[in-house]
């Protein structure tokens, strides 16, 4: 009975968006939703990935709550957790992880087969699947490539929650093949030479930075007054 | 691949800085002026300082006053007479007419005796924790001065221009409490200022989304404040309504 009401709570703790939909912080996604439709002017974004610098700072929450922002706009949303090292996404939603993305690459199962419906309405969520050997040459295969072709057929949006940038070169990897890339980062944690290697790194892979997001930030007298001003908590 | 970017600050930058610290700024001054005030009304003990003038001259016939050289021997002699004052004869006299339990140079760390350029006059200063004592050893050392002037010089020429008086003493002439607080304030902002300086060298990390877009030249989308702290202000109670719904239902009713 007690682990079920802990994953309830810590369940309800990261899908903000969610459950306290006019709450300022939910706002906040939505701000950082608009700021991301806004940059792309010329070409849609329909492949976005989240990473960060290193790890811990917030990406997985992001990736959950900003699908969950743009799924109420109505449109259809695929969250693919791309961390097939230390994949957290079955967690937050409280899914299954025994298909996921690495059942589809390997041929096991197909997508429909593997995708998860969630109780938001045009959210859906495919979980990374059991953690294989090899994450980096999986997600740089043809398969990968001709999966999401056929996941943009089905969706509007397809976000990707990856690996952070200096670990491992998963997110090198995808940050080539997404249209968009968005760098999470840690208010009072990371430090800003690492963040400006990791910002290289991207730029080496040839990635779309569409831009940062300051996770964790201190709220401040002023940014609560305004927040509260709309929000009808 | 360089680790550590070089980066200038430029003024409004340096502006934030301090403003973000302030606090800190403020609080670690005060702790230290508030030290030094401690310091010096708890621990250090007043002192008191008075004086006496000493003349040199000759008690031989007035003209010789007036004598260009007698001035000038006498000009001399006021540096000698200056040693003799701080000489162990003259200290040790002091002390047994005074009975004082201190040593002699105890004693001449208590006097300072100076004289004027040009002058026959010296000033013996003394300054002691007892305003009495002061005066009393300012006297005491005048006197031996010029008994032991008469003795070894063979000469009597030192007068007491002027003694030393309980009344002359107006207060403590050490610690100076507005000058010491004073030094603890600078102290204080010069420790606080390189405190935080110290704090922004090692800490690399960034608090808003000023800091950055600057840092990284990465547009900003956008700031997400804790969670943990949004969730306790932002739950309401079940069923309860709102100061806003109350309002509004109020004025509908």
């Amino acid at each position: 009975m007690k682990r079920k009401k802990k994953t309830q709570t810590s369940k309800k703790r990261h899908l903000v968006a969610h459950y306290q939909p006019k709450s300022t912080i939910t706002e906040q996604y939505r701000t950082i939703r608009s700021n991301i439709v806004f940059s792309s002017v010329d070409k849609q974004l329909k492949t976005i990935m989240v990473t960060s610098s290193g790890p811990g700072e917030g990406k997985s929450t992001t990736v959950a709550n900003l699908g969950i922002v743009m799924a109420q706009q109505g449109k259809h949303v695929l969250i693919i957790d791309a961390d097939m090292r230390k994949p957290t996404a079955h967690y937050t939603f409280a899914l299954e992880n025994r298909k996921g993305l690495t059942t589809i690459l390997t041929k096991e199962h197909s997508l429909e087969e593997s995708i998860q419906s969630t109780d938001i309405e045009n959210l859906s969520v495919l979980t990374s699947g059991p953690i294989p050997p090899n994450p980096a040459e999986l997600l740089s295969s043809v398969a990968m490539e001709t999966f999401m072709k056929y996941a943009l057929t089905l969706f509007d949006i397809v976000i990707f929650d990856t690996p952070p940038v200096l670990a491992v070169t998963d997110a090198q990897i995808l940050a080539n093949k997404c249209d968009g890339t968005v760098l999470v980062v840690r208010s009072d944690f990371t430090g800003i030479d690492v963040i400006n290697k990791a910002k290289e790194l991207l730029i080496k892979a040839q990635a779309n930075i569409v831009g940062s997001v300051l996770n964790g930030k201190k709220m401040s007298k002023e940014s609560y007054h305004y927040g509260s001003y709309y929000a009808e908590n | 691949m360089k680790d550590n970017v070089k980066r200038t600050i430029d003024f409004k930058e340096a502006f934030n800085i301090i403003k973000n610290r302030i606090w800190l700024i403020i609080t670690i001054t005060l702790l230290v002026t508030a030290c030094s005030a401690i310091v010096t009304y708890v621990f250090m003990t007043p002192k008191y300082t008075t004086s006496t003038q000493i003349i040199v001259n000759q008690k031989s016939a007035q003209e010789q006053l007036y004598n260009t050289n007698a001035v000038q021997t006498n000009l001399q002699l006021v540096n000698t007479y200056t040693t003799i004052v701080n000489s162990r004869p003259v200290l040790n006299q002091v002390i047994k007419t005074m009975n004082l339990k201190m040593s002699v140079d105890t004693l001449r760390s208590k006097l300072n005796v100076t004289s004027e350029q040009n002058s026959q006059v010296f000033t013996i200063y003394v300054t002691d924790t007892s305003p009495d004592r002061a005066v009393q050893i300012a006297n005491s050392v005048a006197d031996a001065a010029k008994s032991q002037t008469k003795k070894i010089m063979q000469v009597d020429n030192v007068n007491t221009l002027s003694k030393a008086y309980l009344s002359d003493i107006k207060g403590p002439s050490s610690p100076n409490p507005k000058f010491n607080i004073l030094v603890g304030f600078v102290i204080g902002l010069v420790i606080s200022f390189g405190f935080v300086i110290f704090l922004k060298y090692f800490n690399n990390t960034v608090s808003n989304e000023e800091e950055l877009e600057r840092a990284t030249g990465i547009t900003v989308l956008g700031a997400i404040t804790e969670i943990n702290a949004q969730d306790i202000i932002r739950t309401p109670k079940k069923g309860a309504a709102t100061d806003k719904e109350k309002r509004r239902n109020r004025i509908e009713a």
